[in-house]
């Protein structure tokens, strides 16, 4: 318990710690929120009336961005499908990041349903057994389980796992794995609960609509992974400089590294930190020995170098080892490994070049084992599986990670875009009277069209970034990001004002009273980003030098 | 990269300016929590922790009737009778209107403003009569919600008024996440002003604009307040809750009709128990050709339109 | 970092200082207590109310001005119109769209004397038709009126009947509405629906309808909805207009 103390107190330290531009961002962000909790305020003591919601359009932009919000939180679980339903391993650190900022969502969707009540301080009587809760009649009830419990899970998955690499523990598979299939059910059902809330109201015809749930889930699973692309890209330049610039130990020009044969000592060493070494024989400890060196490193001496084809791996003994990889001109850490942990095994074992540097960072002694020894320690089914683990923590945001992601993106806009041609066919090629809230949508009706140019926006915003991300064009960064973005904007505009405001214009009694959001709503919705981005980033600033290696037990002062 | 050590501690220049910016930021947070400073009186302990309609035993009832009517002297100067009237068995009350003879002129509106304590600013009322074109259509888009002619009625046109249709199968109901609404036995939707967050979603599934909702605190003149009040019906709402027309369960729970059946200059609107076979509104449904709103939702209303032949 | 506590300082200032602005509600006008009141034209104070509530009844004493033996001539125009006899002016005050001299928000006062009856303004006297029944079917006074007997009524089969009896009369041509009212779906109904806690109140034909000129005359309508929020500006087309009073 002391240590998970610890633990939070180190997490809560780096996050305050930066530099510039962190402050900067984190400070603006904070400003943001602090407008928005004052307009909060205003609205709390003076009642909606200060939002421009009427009982015309009882809902506005506030359960328009939960909307958009909550498809956000489930597309987090896109990550997690490719890399434990199909094992594409090196997408496995950036599960983490997909369910942290699955919690950044939920934190701020729940924010958004809390600023829309009219009565907050009533928020107990949902509290089932405390108050009344309407489960299983009320789908609001449902959505409140299903958002609270996704919370939890992925609060849950993420606290183990990082805690878990914090003390460089494997974590235990039952622990969490049935959470994170869990998970991805989940993940599913918090966005069709949400499309059910609309889907149930009969007395709407522009919701309900069977179509609306599986639109949900496309425009969902378009959004989600295409900001996850763009926020691994933020992540990537923040933790890395330009090559050449001095950032950690700087490589010294290569020199010969005292070197000496290693001997049953050594892995008497290492299996202090390495307890999977336990259970290899002395035997085949000898047997491994074989042309197995320990070199004995000073700071800034280079161990292995990107690119050159090698078949040794490496174990460390004692000190700081530190993994940097080159890519685009930028280079940067993405590891930094300690006593029992291995390096350089993924190109022993794949005959390949080698994908990164190590250099030391504090003076070290460095296990060095050629291909073949490696693969008879492997022969240990408990060494086997320690390996493999390791092999798969790799903070490498690699371009094929992201293009990964944007073929998720890219199929689910086709399939988003092909269900608004259906929802298009069938409700203008006849003339029955439902089309109403869709004439007022595209076309504008009676005179009243204040969401028409949003609409067309969005949809060329959309079809844009379609026809972008099927070109081979998008595998290049500028254009995967443009498409990004404009997918991100166009399925806001179209989740949130072009399917809440719709759903109120015409009236049930064939009234037409329009919404425009007022200057306060538009703070608060403004502090409830903020605040979610805020919360994103802290995130972020804590679980990256722990999943890099930096923040861990071993270098607890 | 940090630029600090991540060993957990701090050194004291760091600890001085991240003391100083987090005290700049609560004295910015607490600022911005100034406006709460005109929140006056919000919520007593006991309202806080007032329990469903449902599970008040009598003389909790009794309590929270008393503390209301404490309540209402203090805000509007005038205390006033809050009861809560019963429903009584055997009966299920029924609204017929005569599309007939609805001349529109929304005296029914501003008799129930002023029966059930409704906020004059801003301004809630239960009625929204439309003014229909006589044009062989019933296509409610056409209607005008905001007719002000010189006269009606107006020649060309009938007029619907339309209130809450208390139906067998609320839409309403369903969706309330805390069951602060529910139908009562004999047939009123109700609302537990107490109980309800304000999440709208009513507001959102009611096919017939019958649920208002409350945008800020209601303002009624103290000498226009009906202080015959009852606690699921008339009595003054607070700020952030839905209300709606209740058929004056002040008035139908004591045997009397609703207000806007009493004023209703040419006597369009009739009120009465359909379990009764010899009140009027067995013989309406009986022999009248009546029309339900929206018949194809299933929402079962208990609200008919009728014609005179 | 100085930026920052600077940003904090402003904003912390500004809170302090600027106060917080509710949402704008427009007040509508207020309604005039009496506007719910009766308008003259649907229930009235009829003869047969009158004669059973034991009021004044002196103004309806036949014999005072004819004679028992000469019943009265009725006249027409060259329209076939009635023509009323100004003495009976007060029969048809509310047969005519009161808009047409008074202007709307305008409130019409009326005077009426101790037994309720209203007091005729001089403008009104000489205001002379008769209007029930279209294309003059039913504009002879004696359709209703008996000729022999006239403080009493008859049918169209000779039936007499007395003014407290009205309903009846009604009831000869106005089948299917006398059938609706004896089962309470015609006619303003008020007091108990539910008859072991209280009356009903109910009105007889002529409670509401002045049987010279028994179609109502329009209403002026109360003031319609206000939107939450002051309405955008631009013209808006018919049918739909927010009509911002």
């Amino acid at each position: 318990m002391k240590s998970y103390l610890k633990f939070l107190r180190r997490c809560a330290a780096v996050s305050l710690d930066g530099d510039w531009r962190y402050y900067a961002w984190i400070g603006f962000l904070t400003v943001l929120c602090v407008i928005g909790l004052n307009a909060y305020a205003k609205q709390f003591v003076a009642g909606l009336v200060t939002t421009g919601m009427s009982d015309q359009v009882s809902w506005g932009v506030y359960i328009a961005n939960f909307t958009f919000l909550v498809g956000m939180a489930a597309a987090a679980v896109m990550l997690v499908i490719p890399v434990y339903v199909y094992k594409k391993e090196d997408l496995h650190d950036l599960v983490i990041f997909g369910e942290l900022f699955a919690v950044s969502a939920i934190l701020m969707c729940l924010a958004f349903v809390t600023v829309d009540l009219g009565r907050p301080d009533r928020f107990w009587h949902l509290i089932p057994g405390i108050g009344v809760f309407h489960f299983p009649g009320s789908m609001l009830s449902w959505d409140v389980l299903v958002l609270n419990g996704y919370l939890l899970l992925n609060v849950y998955i993420c606290g183990y796992l990082l805690y878990c690499r914090y003390q460089n523990r494997k974590p235990a598979k039952w622990f969490y794995i049935p959470f994170v299939f869990t998970a991805i059910v989940w993940a599913i059902s918090i966005h069709t609960v949400t499309a059910f809330l609309y889907v149930g109201l009969g007395g709407r015809s522009f919701w309900n609509s069977s179509i609306v749930g599986p639109r949900f889930l496309a425009s969902a699973f378009t959004a989600g992974p295409a900001f996850i692309i763009l926020a691994l890209q933020v992540v990537r330049r923040a933790t890395s400089t330009s090559t050449g610039a001095g950032d950690g130990p700087a490589a010294k020009p290569s020199m010969a590294i005292a070197c000496r044969e290693a001997s049953l000592a050594d892995l008497e060493l290492l299996a202090r930190s390495l307890p999977e070494l336990e259970s290899v024989s002395n035997d085949e400890r000898r047997a491994c020995l074989a042309g197995a060196t320990v070199l004995d490193a000073h700071p800034g001496d280079v161990l292995l170098r990107q690119g050159v084809m090698e078949d040794d791996a490496f174990f460390v003994l004692k000190g700081r080892v530190v993994v940097r990889r080159e890519e685009a001109g930028r280079s940067r850490v993405t590891r930094s490994i300690g006593p029992g942990e291995q390096f350089g095994e993924v190109s022993a074992l794949a005959g390949t070049a080698r994908a990164a540097s190590a250099i030391a960072e504090e003076p070290a002694e460095v296990l060095c084992l050629p291909a073949e020894s490696l693969r008879r320690l492997m022969r240990n089914p408990r060494m086997a599986e320690i390996v493999h683990w390791r092999m798969t923590e790799r903070l490498m945001i690699t371009d094929s990670s992201l293009l990964i992601l944007r073929g998720i993106v890219q199929v689910s806009m086709l399939i988003n875009m092909f269900l608004l041609a259906n929802e298009v066919f069938s409700e203008f090629y006849n003339s029955n009277r439902h089309v109403s809230s869709w004439r007022y949508l595209f076309l504008g009706l009676n005179g009243y069209h204040a969401l028409v140019p949003w609409i067309w926006t969005a949809v060329a915003l959309n079809v844009t970034a379609m026809m972008i991300l099927m070109l081979p064009l998008s595998r290049r960064l500028p254009w995967l990001n443009a498409a990004c973005v404009m997918c991100i904007v166009g399925i806001w505009i179209e989740k949130g004002m072009g399917l809440v405001i719709p759903g109120f214009v015409p009236t049930p009694l064939g009234e037409m009273v329009e919404y425009l959001p007022t200057q306060n709503e538009t703070l608060i919705c403004l502090g409830i980003w903020a605040f979610g981005l805020l919360s994103f980033t802290v995130f972020l600033r804590m679980a990256v030098p722990i999943l890099q290696g930096e923040l861990s037990r071993a270098n607890e002062a | 990269m940090p630029s600090e050590p991540t060993d957990g501690g701090m050194s004291r220049r760091s600890f001085l300016r991240t003391s100083t910016v987090l005290s700049a930021g609560v004295a910015a947070v607490a600022a911005g929590l100034a406006p709460l400073r005109k929140l006056g009186e919000f919520s007593s302990v006991d309202e806080f922790l007032q329990k469903h309609y449902k599970e008040l035993t009598p003389n909790e009832m009794k309590a929270v009737l008393a503390r209301i009517e404490g309540e209402v002297q203090r805000q509007y100067g005038i205390r006033p009778h809050v009861r809560d009237y019963r429903p009584m068995n055997g009966v299920e009350f029924v609204y017929a209107l005569n599309l007939t003879r609805c001349v529109g002129c929304r005296k029914c509106v501003h008799a129930c403003v002023a029966e059930n304590n409704q906020s004059r600013n801003p301004e809630i009322q239960y009625i929204r009569v439309l003014k229909m074109p006589n044009d062989g259509t019933f296509d409610m888009e056409k209607g005008d919600h905001n007719y002000a002619s010189k006269s009606v009625p107006e020649p060309g046109f009938f007029y619907m008024p339309v209130q809450c249709h208390q139906c067998k199968n609320p839409p309403c109901v369903k969706v309330c996440p805390v069951k602060a609404t529910w139908q009562e036995p004999d047939g009123i939707t109700v609302i537990d002003y107490n109980w309800c967050i304000g999440c709208r979603y009513c507001e959102a599934a009611c096919p017939y604009f019958a649920r208002r909702f409350n945008f800020t605190t209601p303002s009624i003149p103290t000498e226009q307040i009906n202080t015959n009040m009852s606690y699921l019906g008339n009595r003054p709402r607070y700020k952030g809750v839905m209300e709606k027309c209740h058929f004056c369960v002040q008035r139908t729970r004591a045997g009397r009709y609703p207000a806007c059946v009493e004023v209703c200059p040419t006597g369009s609107r009739k009120f009465g128990n359909i379990l009764d076979p010899d009140s009027e509104v067995s013989y309406i449904l009986k022999n009248k050709r009546v029309l339900i709103l929206k018949e194809e939702l299933g929402t079962l209303p208990r609200f008919f339109y009728y014609f005179d032949v | 970092m100085a930026l920052l506590i600077g940003a904090f300082a402003v904003l912390a200032l500004v809170f302090a200082w600027v106060p917080a602005r509710p949402g704008v509600v427009k007040l509508p006008p207020i309604v005039p207590p009496d506007a719910l009141s009766i308008v003259p034209g649907t229930v009235r104070i009829s003869a047969g109310q009158l004669i059973r509530s034991g009021g004044d009844v002196s103004g309806m004493a036949c014999y005072a001005c004819h004679h028992q033996d000469s019943p009265p001539v009725v006249k027409f125009d060259a329209d076939r119109r009635v023509i009323l006899p100004k003495e009976h002016a007060d029969l048809i005050i509310s047969m005519r769209n009161c808009a047409e001299c008074h202007p709307a928000n305008d409130p019409v006062k009326l005077d009426y004397d101790a037994s309720g009856a209203p007091i005729v303004p001089e403008a009104h006297q000489g205001l002379l038709a008769m209007a029930h029944g279209r294309n003059f079917r039913n504009e002879n006074c004696y359709n209703c009126h008996d000729r022999d007997q006239l403080d009493q009524l008859h049918t169209a089969d000779g039936t007499k009947l007395k003014f407290e009896q009205a309903t009846l009369l009604c009831a000869g041509c106005h089948g299917t509405t006398y059938r609706d009212w004896e089962a309470g779906a015609h006619g303003r109904t008020g007091g108990y629906w539910n008859r072991s806690l209280g009356p009903i109140d109910r009105q007889e034909c002529t409670s509401c309808h002045d049987p010279h000129a028994p179609a109502f005359t329009g209403l002026i309508p109360m003031p319609g909805p206000h939107p939450l929020h002051p309405l955008p500006a631009g013209p808006k087309p018919e049918g739909n207009s927010p009509h911002a009073l």
